[in-house]
């Protein structure tokens, strides 16, 4: 059983160092386009991880109880990173371990805890200011391609994932499956679909390729479990005499006596019904597709969450589409009747609450849901030899699309290191101009840390900082040094960026939360201190 | 023939019935309508001639006797070497490569929507990209020339589509176009991803046009169903009423590059001069179609009695 203990400076801060430093060696190494990679030990199996966030994340606790607060501490900061943006936790780290480590170095010389924190914190919109000025807007498919390449550094799949986010945009919807064949494929589909089969195998009968298919069809959604058929007979009465000859039923459930209504061999000589039911684990979800279907198509829901019934409905609720399609997974249509402005406004209100939100979960669902107004998805396999090496390319993929729809909605500054490189620069400049130490010492500490990145990712990819830096003086403004090819380039030319709200993440956390940890000064350790999954 | 600017009769054709759309192209018209596409073959500048004679639906090869409203048709930049022109018909696109006397239908998609704008890249010879607009569908796009094509809606909350106007820069900007029942959609990759503009009034856009200098002034012109004529400055950010009326501006026909325009508000025609905000009436009624003349001197006039007209401006 572990001991209660309360450590004070200069343990604290001696602590804190150790334990950052033990994650940030951990991460370190997978910063660049050239990384070494971390496998992690998983009972009997290992796993290969080249991502700082899920490095950090796969690290619960350090034996070193000490240490491990310096650990948990940054492990918060990079989670909460990958959390927001998806991507810059190895930057993070890297940024987070050099301001704490030249941080106790100025404390230990007199400066004030507070204080720097303060004039560390006062110089950040400067730097993110700086930042920003050196992003520009993602005008194709090639520039999308080169900021896929920047987070999977995979030739093929950055290829793919820049075209298709090129297609899709910002808010398109993209599935990432696991594919059978060693390469990538995607597809793109007309339309919106969601998640949810047909209900009987009757109902794909003279299809070859098992999928229903019907053109103008009429759509009815509902959120109910229909049990009885009697709940069914006025619908279909209704649909009859409204002269629908194709329908697409989507429900929550329905019973197999209910399936008999629709299966009906009188029925179906005169509407083709195909019952789909909607996947959803959380009521919430279930009444937002509901919606979302009845305005895409021009219905209207039937709701058992209003008491509605199905034998209230009018010929008005049911929508149209020009095309509706189902098979045992999925249904989906396109070109519904759906009113354009009414859809229009709901997809304006959607983007400016996943913008504001500041949930991930919450943000994800609201991308879904902007997805299926979208008016068409792309779908793309992922394929590999073994299944671990499917699950990371998935992984990287999806971090990689994360990194693109972020791209485009706030541009890309060059890569490389080389943008965080340029905001240190001046900084020393105005470093004697300060009345105060801490002043002083914020300029220092943020120059030095600023280029630690771009040290960082030239060594992994063996080459001599400090002999790079120096030549990267001679050449122009925006010029870099490519890792991959040995040389200095043009960085927008070479297609070598960075997404610029991941790198003002990375710099914003970095910099508040090592500050703050530079003020720690007790340390409490519990008896039985509390293990944590999520960060 | 001496051109007034009384509009001047070229030719008629029968039947009498609609025309959707016109062109004229080394000294020929080519003439969208209800009932198919017509060339008016031999017509030499001086508007004699019978026009029976002289005007032929260019589908009755291959499909004889048959009516084929024609909504819009696209004829290649390099038509006077490659033939090849695309012809916007009910569920598909047809497709000629020897100047309308062969014919193959490219079936869009099932159900069959109809098609009722077209446009060829400026540099088609190179990239062979042709965008088509439908009524029910949206956009689709070809890399072939028409062979084949692809549907493309994303971000296109608005499938009904009126028109569309492709950037004359568009081999490098990839700007297009597209005017919808609510509104109008801007795409800068050529045509796969859409952008909704914000527009007064979410109503329906008719017509478009692209400044010839729009890489330089970003100005685009917008034809809507009761406002009248929009004018962006900056790209369809924010837009202001160019030409005030209650009626639908059917056409817009850029006449220079200085700024010399032409519209069509319902069936007359309205030209304004460079550096004129005055309109003058060009043709007075009865104008379904206009388009601007070869050498860019008159405005040809496809009018309700069947007629092709020719109007100096």
């Amino acid at each position: 059983m572990p001991v209660p203990k309360v450590i004070h400076q200069p343990g604290t801060q001696d602590a804190i160092r150790r334990g950052v430093a033990a994650l940030g060696n951990a991460i370190r190494p997978t910063l660049g386009p050239l990384p070494r990679r971390l496998v992690a030990q998983n009972q009997a199996k290992f796993e290969l991880l080249d991502d700082g966030g899920i490095i950090a994340r796969r690290i619960i606790a350090l034996q070193d109880r000490e240490a491990d607060v310096g650990a948990m501490l940054l492990r918060q900061v990079l989670w909460q990173a990958r959390q927001q943006v998806g991507d810059g936790a190895a930057t993070t780290a890297v940024l987070y371990e050099s301001i704490y480590n030249q941080g106790l170095r100025f404390i230990a010389a007199g400066a004030d805890p507070m204080r720097l924190r303060t004039s560390l914190v006062e110089l950040l919109p400067q730097l993110t200011d700086s930042l920003l000025a050196q992003a520009r807007i993602m005008t194709d498919a090639k520039e999308l391609e080169g900021i896929a390449f920047s987070v999977c550094y995979d030739e093929e799949m950055a290829a793919v994932l820049g075209e298709i986010i090129d297609t899709v945009g910002q808010y398109g919807q993209v599935d990432i499956r696991a594919g059978h064949g060693r390469g990538m494929e995607h597809n793109y589909v007309d339309g919106a679909y969601w998640q949810g089969g047909v209900q009987s195998k009757e109902m794909l009968r003279g299809s070859a390729r098992l999928v229903a298919e019907m053109e103008d069809a009429a759509i009815l959604v509902t959120d109910m479990e229909i049990e009885e058929p009697r709940e069914l007979i006025p619908l279909m009465q209704l649909a009859l005499r409204s002269k629908i000859s194709k329908l697409l039923l989507i429900v929550q459930s329905i019973s197999e006596t209910g399936k008999s209504v629709v299966l009906d061999d009188r029925l179906r000589s005169k509407i083709q019904t195909v019952v789909v039911k909607i996947d959803s684990f959380l009521p919430e979800e279930l009444l937002q597709a509901c919606q979302d279907i009845a305005l895409l198509t021009g219905g209207k829901p039937v709701l058992a969450a209003a008491d509605q019934s199905l034998a209230e409905v009018s010929g008005a609720d049911f929508g149209h589409a020009r095309w509706v399609w189902a098979d045992d997974k999925n249904f989906g249509f396109a070109g519904g009747a759906g009113d354009a402005i009414r859809v229009r406004r709901q997809a304006r209100m959607l983007r400016q609450a996943q913008s504001a939100a500041a949930d991930d979960d919450v943000r994800e669902r609201l991308l879904k849901r902007l997805g299926k107004l979208n008016g068409g998805l792309a779908t793309v396999r992922v394929g590999g030899i073994a299944d671990d090496e499917i699950k990371q390319r998935k992984e990287l993929a999806e971090r990689a699309i994360r990194a693109l729809r972020l791209a485009l909605a706030g541009g890309v500054i060059p890569g490389g290191g080389i943008s965080l490189l340029n905001c240190g620069r001046g900084l020393l400049d105005t470093a004697g101009d300060q009345a105060s130490l801490e002043a002083r010492a914020a300029r220092q500490i943020l120059a030095t840390a600023l280029e630690a990145p771009i040290r960082c990712l030239l060594e992994n990819g063996g080459y001599a900082a400090g002999e790079i830096l120096a030549q990267l003086d001679s050449y122009k403004n925006g010029s870099g040094f490519d890792v991959m090819r040995g040389e200095f380039v043009d960085m927008a030319a070479a297609g070598i960026f960075d997404v610029a709200q991941v790198q003002v993440e990375a710099l914003r956390r970095a910099v508040t939360s090592a500050a703050l940890a530079l003020t720690i000064d007790v340390l409490v350790l519990h008896r039985d201190p509390e293990t944590m999954t999520e960060p | 023939m001496s051109e007034e600017r009384q509009p001047t009769i070229i030719d008629s054709i029968d039947p009498i019935d609609r025309t959707y759309a016109l062109a004229e192209v080394e000294g020929a018209y080519y003439v969208a309508r209800q009932s198919g596409l017509y060339r008016l073959a031999s017509f030499n500048g001086n508007g004699n001639g019978s026009g029976n004679d002289r005007a032929r639906n260019l589908y009755q090869g291959w499909q004889p006797g048959q009516e084929i409203p024609t909504l819009d048709f696209a004829l290649s930049p390099h038509f006077s070497d490659d033939g090849l022109i695309l012809t916007g018909l009910k569920g598909g696109v047809a497709r000629s490569q020897d100047g309308g006397a062969n014919w193959a239908a490219q079936a869009l998609r099932q159900p069959p929507p109809l098609v009722t704008c077209l446009a060829l890249s400026p540099a088609f010879a190179n990239d062979r990209r042709a965008v088509a607009g439908s009524y029910e569908d949206g956009m689709f796009l070809s890399d072939d020339g028409g062979e084949s094509w692809q549907t493309c809606n994303f971000g296109l909350f608005d499938r009904k589509i009126f028109c569309l106007a492709l950037s004359p820069q568009y081999p490098d900007d990839g700007l297009v176009l597209v005017g919808t029942s609510s509104g109008i959609y801007r795409s800068d990759n050529g045509g796969r991803r859409w952008q909704d503009l914000t527009m007064p009034g979410d109503e329906a856009v008719l017509s478009l046009a692209l400044s010839p200098a729009c890489a330089d002034d970003r100005a685009i012109l917008a034809g809507s169903e009761s406002r009248g004529l929009l004018r962006s400055a900056d790209g369809g950010a924010t837009w202001e009423t160019f030409y005030r009326c209650a009626d639908a501006v059917n056409a817009i026909v850029p006449l220079s590059s200085e700024g010399g325009l032409a519209i069509q508000v319902e069936d007359t025609v309205w030209a304004q001069e460079t550096g004129n905000r005055n309109w003058r009436q060009v043709a007075a009624g009865h104008v379904h179609a206009v388009a601007k003349s070869a050498d860019g001197r008159a405005l040809l006039l496809g009018m309700a009695n069947g007629s092709v007209r020719r109007a100096l401006i």
